[in-house]
């Protein structure tokens, strides 16, 4: 199914401002953020044609339960990294 | 891909992302999206404020109310919405626990869109279905007379046909039906087959003048393997077939005399023979004769047995032609018309008041089961909402108006042996248009070609057609 770049855009968009929340969880060890979003993200990444971003959605839903913080660490690096990439393509 | 739907969706999801994407998907191929992200909200807005909904797509993992709950509150009230439940747990458990709940279906995220699409056709084609199937069962429920289902009519004739139906209905004398052909004979046999004890068993109906001497008699009797020639193996007759229920013979004025002396000598012994056989076989069917015949009448001619007409005649009853009963044209008419509607799927919600005036003047010489046709014709050809005057027949056939309309006859319109003289003629005319026409001035002038003024001046004139506008 072709998603308009509209979409597209305002779906990487409302990411960004959900890595700002995961990262400032990490500082108060709230983890339930990390599970919520990652949940969501497995759900809706792929729908919008970004199958990494569902993956990095089961990594930080995983950790997210696990309580591990390194690894949430790694997957929100990942996150941004693949929402800058991908909103470049857009633009 | 734009197409027109007006199908209504309700979709809720705490994910606004998705709920975005699937309101704008479903949007612009014509559904009527409402979106909610908060389960509760949905559920207000379908129960109280009465948002209409012919599906529903659910995430599953919701805040406060869950999918799982959703749909149990929506059991409670709306047992057949299909609902759609959308997960990113793609466990089995989880999918037989949505769909034991009540889940049309089960999709699991990431969503391939296409196949969500898929899925909502289905659902809709079911609801439809569901839609259709109660209507038709309310139809059926609704129309009820003495606890029948189906059974419509309220005029005197009727009534009285169908309490003596009732009456007779426990007992185990011979009826028989008279009435023209089309008046509801058949129905007021069902009737009392119904009310009786022997509702439980088959209700066997046969029209003796349909079928062929010799064919009628192995129908009725049976026959055993190579009674004649082509009998390959035995065959059990509908008097057996009704064992426990009722026979019902139409038209049995029509039975050819041999065939006469036979039902005779079942309805004294109880008793019947296969053809080919001389073993006799207890009989328990009771037995109901029908016919539009005047039987005292082929008795006369020598036509009709007149010891199976004394027989046949303990409990007469007569259902009275349409034409005597026209308070039940109009009933009968919207029972069909919701009918037809529904089989036609055509969304017909009545008669205009010129149609009602022509039903109600059209002789019906067929009875209900011209009505019948007409209506289903009507609802077929009607462009519109409401049936009109264009949608039903000019008259039915057999009636003197249509036979002048159609060219048939023309004569019968002025069937009159005198001499006429032309303003008698004129009359006669104006009166035959404007009974034609339902009764509606303005069309009756438009097609005589005068103004409303100058006909309303002539009908006037007219005494007869005046005291029918009273």
């Amino acid at each position: 199914m072709h998603i308009l770049d509209e979409h597209k855009k305002k779906y990487l968009n409302r990411r960004i401002s959900e890595i700002e929340e995961l990262k400032q969880s990490l500082g108060v060890d709230d983890f339930d953020i990390a599970i919520n979003i990652g949940h969501r993200l497995k759900g809706n990444g792929e729908t919008f044609g970004y199958p990494i971003i569902s993956a990095l959605g089961i990594s930080l839903e995983q950790a997210g339960i696990a309580k591990d913080k390194v690894k949430l660490r790694e997957a929100i690096k990942q996150l941004e990294v693949n929402v800058e990439e991908n909103l470049k393509k857009i633009h | 891909m734009k197409n027109k739907n007006l199908s209504s969706l309700v979709i809720i999801d705490d994910d606004v992302d998705l709920l975005e994407l699937l309101s704008s998907f479903f949007r612009q191929r014509g559904y009527n999206v409402s979106s909610y992200e908060d389960a509760r909200v949905a559920l207000a807005e379908i129960e109280v404020k009465k948002v209409i909904a012919d599906v529903v797509i659910s995430d599953l993992k919701l805040p406060v109310m869950s999918g799982l709950d959703f749909i149990k509150r929506i059991r409670t009230f709306n047992a057949v919405l299909p609902i759609i439940l959308m997960t990113a747990e793609g466990s089995l458990e989880v999918a037989v626990e949505a769909i034991e709940s009540g889940a049309y279906d089960f999709v699991l995220k990431p969503l391939h869109v296409p196949q969500l699409l898929i899925s909502v056709q289905r659902a809709l084609f079911l609801n439809q279905v569901q839609v259709e199937n109660t209507n038709l069962k309310n139809l059926f429920n609704e129309q009820d007379f003495l606890g029948l289902k189906g059974v419509i009519g309220k005029s005197p004739g009727f009534k009285k046909a169908m309490e003596l139906a009732k009456r007779v209905s426990s007992s185990q004398a011979n009826i028989i039906i008279f009435g023209e052909s089309g008046s509801g004979k058949e129905v007021v046999a069902k009737a009392v087959h119904e009310l009786g004890e022997r509702r439980s068993g088959p209700f066997v109906a046969i029209n003796c003048s349909a079928i062929p001497e010799n064919l009628l008699e192995s129908e009725l009797f049976g026959y055993a393997k190579g009674a004649f020639t082509g009998a390959v193996g035995s065959k059990i007759g509908l008097f057996e077939e009704a064992n426990k229920g009722t026979l019902f013979l139409d038209e049995i004025g029509d039975l050819a005399l041999p065939l006469q002396a036979k039902l005779l000598r079942v309805l004294q012994e109880r008793k019947i023979k296969r053809i080919g056989e001389n073993t006799t076989r207890d009989i328990t069917a009771r037995v109901i004769c029908a016919t539009h015949k005047d039987l005292k009448k082929e008795v006369e001619k020598g036509n009709f047995r007149e010891d199976l007409y004394f027989r046949l005649n303990v409990i007469p009853i007569h259902m009275p032609p349409l034409r005597d009963r026209k308070e039940d044209i109009i009933p009968l008419s919207e029972y069909f018309l919701k009918k037809f509607s529904l089989i036609n799927n055509a969304n017909i919600k009545g008669f205009t008041k010129q149609a009602i005036k022509r039903l109600e003047t059209l002789a019906w010489k067929g009875n209900v089961r011209e009505l019948e046709n007409a209506i289903e014709r009507a609802v077929v050809l009607s462009n519109s909402e409401y049936v009109d005057l264009e949608d039903l027949p000019l008259a039915d056939l057999g009636n003197e108006e249509y036979k002048a309309e159609s060219g048939e006859s023309s004569i019968s319109l002025f069937s009159i042996n005198a001499i006429m003289s032309l303003e008698d003629v004129c009359k006669k005319y104006i009166e035959f248009i404007f009974k034609k026409n339902g009764f509606a001035k303005e069309q009756t002038a438009k097609e005589l070609g005068i103004d409303r003024k100058t006909l309303y001046r002539k009908l006037k004139e007219l005494e007869s057609v005046e005291h029918t506008i009273q």
